[in-house]
């Protein structure tokens, strides 16, 4: 392939040109941008990969602007611009780059990475906003520990399921899940599942029960304390 | 909320605590110590919870983000699929990350009340029905249903074994491109309650095995679409 023979300086120069035709919807070739991304990931070829940065630093950065879960973001562009290139990075390894046979599949995965950053980010500020202040600042000042991180995840599902065992019928179990793990209000859960509950009133009376069994649990009492 | 004393109506202490309840009972709560002490209660469980459990089982962005990609090998994406219909918060999130590929800047996520239109299957007369017989006799309990541009066969005649038996199913599009809907999650129901869950094979087939006669439900997501097929009675 012609592409493969070309320097890193020739291949740049050629790609901005495919770029630009690509983003005016005109007819193009992806062989020179291509190239400069496979280098950069199936070679680990650093220069490459500064280039794939620089090609497409711009395209990034405007669609983090364009992301709706930008405004809620406390970083500015540059910042979760980076982060989408670290996400890609880990994402797209040697082993996987088979599943990208085109420019425009990289570019639609680059994409996705944005997506995937800022929505990390909107998914934790709204799980900040259940925690007290106190155990999130807690939480920033503790060690990394990936034994503990894991034994938490673990808790969560023991938790689960002894939260489950207490229940009666499908509409507790829905009840417990759209509102203890998705903090979905009464009336997001009706409107989620009209079949279930027909009127929100069905909604706190089910949701109702729910708190009054694990109250009485002991074995939710375990995990409270 | 105007109960002779606590405990009546309690139902109205849940609104309160979610911040649906009117202003006046609202304030007939906070006015009524043993009313607001159960409310706290009733509180603090709930963010003890929610706080601990806040979308424990949910997938990655990333793990969404193959699946809507395609990049994900099929028992993962059955297992999203599943979880996806089930899950307004990824279901959401899915239809904000279809918009932002589709590079369409201005258009807004959708919020929780409009992620997933239901519609109910019309059977069709049998006359007017194709010839689609999943077993090739005459009436072999074949039963043809049509949604949209969506046709669902589906079997339920086949003989018992040992009390229970199997539910076989087809679907096919107008289109003729059932094979994008591989992996769509197709759910097994008794009144409320979920029986069984399967997907869709690249071919539109999908089955439940093991069934007792009862009068089920057959729900399919295909999409933002939930087609619904009521009063399937099986083994009578």
């Amino acid at each position: 392939m012609e592409q493969m023979s070309l320097s890193l300086a020739e291949l740049i120069a050629r790609c901005r040109e495919e770029t630009g035709r690509f983003l005016r919807h005109e007819p193009t070739t992806d062989g020179f941008c291509y190239e400069i991304v496979r280098r950069a990931i199936h070679d680990a070829d650093q220069p490459a990969w500064d280039a794939v940065f620089a090609q497409y630093h711009g395209i990034v950065v405007a669609w983090v602007r364009q992301h709706p879960a930008w405004p809620g973001t406390n970083e500015d562009a540059d910042y979760w611009t980076n982060r989408v290139f670290e996400r890609f990075w880990a994402a797209v390894t040697p082993e996987r780059f088979a599943a990208f046979p085109t420019i425009a599949a990289i570019l639609r995965y680059l994409k996705m990475c944005t997506h995937s950053v800022l929505l990390d980010d909107a998914r934790a500020r709204s799980h900040a906003r259940l925690q007290p202040l106190s155990e999130q600042i807690a939480e920033r000042a503790a060690m990394p520990d990936t034994a503990a991180h894991t034994m938490s995840a673990m808790g969560r599902a023991a938790l689960w399921e002894a939260i489950r065992a207490e229940l009666q019928g499908e509409a507790e179990r829905q009840v417990a899940h759209l509102c203890l793990v998705l903090d979905l209000k009464p009336r997001e859960v009706q409107a989620t599942r009209p079949d279930l509950f027909p009127t929100v009133g069905d909604v706190y009376r089910v949701k109702r029960n729910v708190l009054d069994r694990l109250k009485r649990s002991a074995a939710i009492q375990d995990f409270r304390e | 909320m105007h109960p002779s004393h606590p405990g009546e109506n309690r139902d109205d202490l849940i609104a309160y605590v979610d911040g649906e309840a009117d202003p006046a009972t609202a304030e007939e709560i906070r006015g009524n110590p043993a009313w607001a002490a159960e409310a706290v209660d009733y509180a603090t469980l709930q963010g003890q919870l929610q706080q601990r459990l806040y979308r424990f089982d949910c997938p990655s962005s990333m793990t969404l983000g193959d699946y809507e990609l395609g990049l994900l090998a099929p028992e993962e994406r059955t297992q999203v699929a599943a979880h996806a219909t089930e899950c307004p918060r990824c279901m959401t999130e899915l239809r904000t990350l279809r918009v932002f590929l589709a590079d369409e800047p201005d258009a807004p996520p959708l919020g929780i009340g409009a992620r997933v239109r239901s519609v109910v299957a019309t059977l069709l007369p049998a006359p007017l029905s194709p010839v689609v017989r999943l077993r090739g006799n005459d009436d072999d309990g074949t039963r043809t249903y049509r949604a949209g541009d969506v046709t669902i066969a589906l079997d339920t005649g086949a003989a018992l074994v040992g009390g229970r038996g199997t539910i076989a199913g087809l679907l096919w599009r107008d289109s003729g491109d059932a094979d994008t809907l591989a992996g769509s999650v197709v759910t097994l129901r008794a009144g409320n309650d979920v029986i069984q869950r399967t997907a869709l094979d690249d071919l539109g087939n999908f089955t439940f095995d093991d069934l007792a006669p009862a009068t089920y439900v057959v729900e399919l997501v295909l999409g933002d679409v939930r087609i619904r097929i009521e009063n399937v009675r099986f083994g009578s």
